[in-house]
């Protein structure tokens, strides 16, 4: 079969993708120097670094690499999930406010000083995802989660959080906070630390097996929703199971990373074109393509404008907005 | 299997799309269900298949109530072709028929060969074998709709219920299909707009005007020129041909305050 | 001087010290090798050697150490406001610029410090240089200037006490206490200077100092900063003293409300935004509706000082002097 070994070609290509990452940056890292840092690790007999080389390794570059392959497989297929779900090719997991309401809850975990430190942060980001998906589920309740209806809910309740969190920000009026803030809305891998690390991997790990195992159901939602109930579909359930899933990935992801867009809208389109809609492999190889999309990208944004380092987000942005548009040339509409 | 529609009623927002329809449709049987355009023949249909809720009444395969079924029992008992389903996808045809063995799979395992095998006969039952590794996007709208009954024989149904299925059907298609609905041993169920092919192909039918039936039984029974003027508000003419076959001509609008609105 | 900020000059004690900070035991003898430890911002800093790779994370922090004359002990510096000031731009040119901007994390790190020294708190962030504490654990000491941590100081300690006491940390920890000293008394010198100017100064009068203008409004000096000390010191007041926040955004309508005996401009023409140069504010002051009819614009009683110098740093004595000449030939002072 053809499958696995794109399959495995997919995961060579993302450990490769990671291997030339971690060497990149202000300062570039050879694979001896990598070589004594995991050495150390391991216990085995090699020269250590001095501290600041071993941590600017250890502690920043390998947890950020490894950050960005598990956020950017977490969009990419939530993304794909969304998509099928809302029946929308437009749909992305920004699209459901979650993001914003993740901003929100960040922005007042840090101006009001709730529980300060990184975990506070993060935490307040997992919170305020949570209170607007909370909302847009109250919101949706009654009219069946029809998929313009979701649309429309989600871009609404972003907006309520994104005027939430600016006006959180205005009242606080500290400039270090705007900027904080401003910096997180981004998107970034700048605070890449070994706590993200393991959160991200636990609970990507857990989502994408959750969406991964819906993946039948989520071919029968091809043809909309009646055609998926008349497939023994049972769609609220689905639907339910579905969008907490995507809402709970998406929560962490922006709490350690921030929003960082078009990872989970133009990965999918490009992977359909390579392996089919079937979602049995569309998700996992959308996890893939999404975590070496945005390995790469982080990789560039560290080194294209040095000394500065350019946020993640923006270049995604940048490479997403045009590839973005020459799907849709390609496909004449949606 | 026989499929009951007992008492039922459907009311949304305090409007009234169908009530108290009651009729059965026997195991093998092809039931023709005609109507004016917002007479509720497709509310009928989603009920029948278990898509919607009755607020009023029962539907019974067998006997037994669907609810409890449940989504994935009642898709192993019926097969629904809906009305205009399009996708955004990439997905081809043998993908779309392939989703027909939605409801006997389990969410862990691919398709199995049986699978296999039964997807390329309802390819071939179609005419589609040729056609199977095109993309949705490339098909005709009759392609594309004779690939939704490709599905639908995927499913291997006890029965199909089908809403419009010949719209975008050339003549050819259309016939061909009605000749496999009224050939197959399953049960059909099928709402269709040209009259004079639900006479010749249907064992029944069930004339419905503003969400009850007005008149059921033989095609002869049913499609009686009063019927017709009442209904649709036409002035009709029907002949019976020398092999019993009915020839419906429309001579115009029936005059005077009778001619049926169509609700909605 | 103040003892508020307890440094202590280990001798024998730096033989745990040192231990800990993972660099050679100095020989058993307990000779003049051993370090120096300081308390910086709530964290004791141990400094076994004088530093000779010291990397500032903002200008106010390199023009500091540039006046202790240390360029030849640093690594690197960063994060430029404005234009070096002219007495420190040779002596600049000898330091490295790691970044024009603020330093990240891999910068930092990638050049190999011995101390790391800013003076504002905010700039040790996870996505910015990383944490104190895990730049700590990497054996990196960090220095804050004591006047962004008025909470780990004695109270009643004006700025540019905080000033001098970093002279006299910065002092200890390059050993070089005398310059330090030094820079100290004249300072100190200029500071009696201008406050003898108060004595002659009729009533009270107000000065509202405009530090810069960001989408129309003005940011003005509040409550606690240095102008208000300054302003204190000549024998005015702050206008904006009784808002409770150091650079508050206010309407040009307040300003006209407070209507002050003088206005001070900062400059910062290198910022390049509209507002950013005093010319561009004394311009926006001329046409306001409201502001236009102040006396203090309409008599041009306008100061206009480097931008830079209205924040804490070893520039700041000399916006004092230029206020205190202002006040007397404005003829506040007889």
């Amino acid at each position: 079969m053809l499958r696995p070994a794109l399959f495995l070609g997919g995961v060579a290509l993302l450990v490769f993708s990671m291997a030339v990452s971690v060497r990149i940056g202000i300062s570039d890292i050879g694979y001896a120097d990598l070589g004594r840092v995991l050495g150390s690790r391991l216990g085995l007999a090699v020269e250590p670094l001095p501290p600041l080389v071993d941590s600017l390794i250890w502690d920043l570059r390998i947890p950020r690499v490894l950050l960005a392959a598990f956020v950017g497989a977490t969009l990419a297929s939530c993304g794909a999930v969304l998509q099928a779900v809302t029946g929308n090719a437009l749909a992305d997991p920004y699209l459901l406010g979650v993001s914003s309401g993740a901003s929100s809850g960040a922005v007042s975990v840090v101006v009001l000083g709730i529980g300060a430190g990184s975990l506070g942060v993060t935490g307040g980001a997992f919170a305020g995802a949570l209170v607007s998906f909370g909302l847009l589920m109250f919101l949706l309740r009654r009219s069946g989660l029809d998929s313009v209806r979701i649309l429309l809910t989600g871009v609404a309740v972003g907006q309520l959080f994104m005027a939430l969190t600016s006006l959180i920000v205005m009242a606080s009026g500290d400039a270090e906070t705007t900027r904080a803030v401003a910096h997180w809305l981004l998107g970034s891998m700048a605070s890449a630390r070994w706590d993200g690390v393991a959160i991200c991997a636990t609970v990507t790990a857990a989502g994408l097996f959750v969406l991964w195992s819906c993946s039948t159901a989520l071919d029968g939602f091809a043809f909309g929703q009646d055609t998926a109930a008349s497939l023994g579909i049972n769609v609220r359930t689905m639907q339910n199971v579905l969008l907490v899933a995507t809402a709970l990935l998406t929560a962490v992801a922006v709490a350690f990373v921030g929003a960082i867009g078009f990872v989970g809208l133009i990965v999918p389109h490009c992977v359909r074109f390579l392996v089919g809609p079937l979602h049995r492999s569309l998700l996992p190889f959308s996890a893939l393509g999404g975590a070496v999309f945005l390995v790469v990208t982080d990789a560039v944004a560290r080194v294209a404008f040095a000394p500065q380092e350019v946020p993640a987000g923006v270049f995604t942005a940048l490479i997403g907005a045009p590839v973005f548009a020459v799907i849709l040339r390609k496909r004449g509409g949606l | 299997m026989r499929i009951d529609v007992a008492q039922v009623g459907w009311t949304v927002r305090n409007k009234t799309i169908i009530e108290g329809v009651d009729f059965t449709v026997t195991s093998g049987e092809t039931v023709g269900l005609i109507g004016p355009n917002g007479s509720g023949k497709s509310s009928l249909l989603r009920c029948a298949a278990g898509l919607l809720k009755p607020t009023h009444g029962a539907v019974r395969y067998d006997g037994h109530d669907i609810r409890v079924f449940g989504p994935r029992g009642i898709a192993q008992h019926i097969a629904f072709v809906g009305q205009t389903s399009h996708t955004a996808g990439e997905l081809r045809v043998a993908d779309v028929v392939a989703l027909g063995r939605t409801p006997f799979r389990d969410r862990w395992r691919g398709l199995n060969s049986t699978d296999r095998l039964i997807i390329d006969a309802a390819l071939a039952h179609m005419g589609l074998t040729g056609l199977a590794t095109r993309t949705w996007r490339t098909l005709s709208g009759g392609e594309q709709q004779r690939t939704h009954v490709a599905r639908a024989l995927a499913q291997q149904p006890w029965g199909i219920l089908l809403d419009e299925p010949l719209n975008h059907l050339d003549i050819r298609y259309q016939l061909e299909l009605m000749e496999m609905l009224a050939a197959t041993d399953q049960t059909v169920l099928v709402a269709v707009h040209d009259l004079a092919l639900a006479a010749r192909f249907c064992d029944r039918l069930i004339l419905l005007n503003q969400g009850k039936v007005t008149a059921e039984g033989i095609p002869h029974d049913v499609l009686t020129a009063e019927n017709l003027r009442n209904v649709f508000g036409t002035e009709t003419e029907i002949t019976r041909d020398s092999g019993g076959r009915l020839t419906i001509s429309h001579r115009g609008v029936a005059p005077g305050p009778e001619s049926s609105s169509t609700p909605g | 001087m103040s003892k508020g900020i307890r440094i202590t000059v280990v001798l024998a004690l730096a033989l745990g010290a040192t231990a800990c900070s993972g660099a050679p035991h100095p020989s058993a003898g307990g000779d003049k090798k051993a370090g120096t430890v300081v308390r910086s911002c709530g964290q004791s800093l141990s400094v076994p050697e004088v530093p000779s790779r010291a990397v500032t994370l903002d200008q106010s922090s390199t023009e500091t150490l540039l006046a202790l004359g240390m360029a030849d002990r640093m690594a690197g510096t960063s994060y430029l406001k404005t234009s070096i000031a002219p007495r420190y731009r040779a002596d600049y040119e000898k330091v490295p610029v790691l970044s024009p901007k603020t330093l990240t994390s891999e910068q930092l790190r990638a050049a190999n410090p011995d101390l790391a020294v800013a003076s504002f708190a905010e700039l040790y962030s996870k996505d910015r240089v990383g944490t104190r504490e895990e730049l700590k654990e990497s054996g990196l000491p960090t220095y804050v200037s004591a006047v962004d941590c008025p909470r780990h100081s004695r109270a009643g300690m004006t700025p540019f006490d905080l000033l001098f006491k970093d002279y006299e940390n910065l002092g200890r920890m390059f050993r070089t206490e005398n310059r330090a000293q030094k820079l100290i008394d004249s300072q100190k010198k200029q500071v009696q200077r201008a406050a003898s100017v108060s004595k002659k100064v009729k009533g009270k009068p107000s000065v509202v100092w405009i530090y810069s203008v960001f989408e129309g409004a003005p940011y003005v000096a509040g409550k606690g900063g240095l102008p208000s000390e300054m302003s204190r010191l000549v024998g005015a007041e702050n206008a904006f003293a009784d808002v409770d926040e150091q650079w508050p955004e206010v309407s040009w309508e307040a300003v006209a409300d407070r209507d002050p005996d003088l206005i001070v401009l900062g400059d910062i023409p290198e910022l390049g935004q509209p507002g950013d140069s005093a010319e561009d504010k004394l311009r926006m002051l001329r046409e306001d509706p409201v502001t236009s009819k102040l006396s203090a614009v309409r008599n041009k009683r306008v100061l206009t000082v480097p931008g830079i110098e209205m924040d804490p740093s070893v520039r700041s004595t000399h916006t004092l002097g230029l206020l205190a000449d202002e006040m007397k030939d404005r003829g506040y002072a007889r």
